[in-house]
């Protein structure tokens, strides 16, 4: 089972996007997949997966012991991924608790947890119960920023392997310099690329409706960061800007 | 040639991200002091030594001490070995 932690430093960068998205991915690909709230008071985990009408247990309700961890898990409705809502007010819930929570989940190749913002008790909690680590980013200033500082951290933590996923990049800007390229960014962090997402109106659009549509600009991105985590690779190519096709008349 | 606004933020985030790991937190302080004690045990330091760390060009950093001493000193711990030709 790999434990992967979605992390980031600074909020609203797309963790939770990064983590529903790769984990539909990834169950589509035929592997066994569990996305884990680890943002213990703010979830919304359940929320950007459309799973939150369905919820009946969530980490709090295993801990006290009123469930098991199987019961807990409610299914996508988009793909065969499951997810472990997370619970309101748990700020109580020690790194031991949660992480033997994550080594309990049964039958499971890939386990994404889902990092609440922040350096604090938190991220220490989600961290602690990972074994490797993906840092999203996007190709901001104060991002990166927060982004180095996480990365600095997670050297204490003894990971197998960090990287970073560099999010809502806009190709066009950067072949015009107006932005940073994913190259750029990742020489910054020292840290290699495992994906590049580009800033994607679907993603807004459609996230709150289910599934974000085959059709989407960032959906070639996802299936390439699938593609790298699944198999342990860091393929990742400079994202091009889309050429509009020329029409004739 | 026009200057890449993307190349100007790459240069003031290196920058940056150097300043927060080495600039506040007493990084160079605590650098200098240690590089002086040591310094001191090998030469009769006229003033304090310099010390400045910048960011390398290729990620890495360059780290210059610079010092002025008016004499060799005699190590501490070894009396008896004979004193460095100068
Ligand atoms: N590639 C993208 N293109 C456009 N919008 C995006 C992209 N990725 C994420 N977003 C949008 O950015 C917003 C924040 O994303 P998300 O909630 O995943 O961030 P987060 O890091 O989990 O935030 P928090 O720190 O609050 O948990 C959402 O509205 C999401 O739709
Ligand atoms: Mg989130």
């Amino acid at each position: 089972m790999r434990k992967i932690v979605v992390t980031s430093g600074k909020g609203g960068v797309g963790k939770t996007t990064v983590t529903a998205t790769l984990g539909r991915h990834l169950a589509d690909m035929g592997y066994r997949t569990v996305l884990v709230d680890a943002d213990v008071g703010l979830n919304n985990l359940d929320v950007v997966t459309g799973v939150e009408s369905r919820v009946v247990y969530d980490i709090g309700d295993v801990l006290a012991g009123r469930c098991t961890v199987w019961q807990a898990l409610v299914q996508d409705h988009e793909s065969a991924a499951r997810v472990l809502p997370s619970t309101n007010g748990g700020e109580e819930i020690s790194a031991q608790a949660f992480r033997a929570l994550v080594d309990a989940i049964p039958d499971a190749d890939f386990v994404l947890i889902d990092c609440p913002a922040g350096i604090e008790k938190g991220f220490h909690r989600a961290v602690s119960a990972a074994t490797e680590a993906i840092v999203v980013t996007t190709p901001s200033a104060s991002a990166i920023r927060d982004a180095d500082k996480v990365v600095s951290l997670l050297s204490a933590y003894r990971l197998e392997d960090v990287s970073v996923v560099v999010n809502r990049v806009r190709p066009d800007m950067v072949s015009r310099g107006e932005m940073m390229s994913v190259e750029d960014v990742c020489g910054l962090l020292r840290t290699p690329a495992v994906g590049a997402i580009p800033e994607d109106d679907c993603i807004t659009l459609y996230q709150q409706l289910g599934r974000v549509p085959d059709f989407a600009l960032s959906e070639r991105a996802y299936e390439r960061l699938a593609s790298n985590v699944a198999r342990r690779e860091k393929k990742v190519a400079e994202l091009r800007k889309v050429k509009k096709r020329r029409r004739w008349f | 040639m026009v200057l890449r606004r993307a190349d100007a933020m790459h240069d003031r985030l290196r920058k940056m991200l150097t300043k927060d790991k080495i600039g506040d937190a007493g990084f160079v302080s605590a650098l200098k002091r240690d590089v002086g004690r040591v310094l001191k045990d090998y030469f009769d330091l006229s003033a304090e030594p310099e010390v400045t760390v910048a960011a390398g060009e290729d990620g890495g950093y360059a780290v210059t001490v610079t010092a002025r001493a008016g004499d060799v000193r005699r190590f501490r711990t070894t009396e008896n070995l004979s004193r460095p030709e100068m």
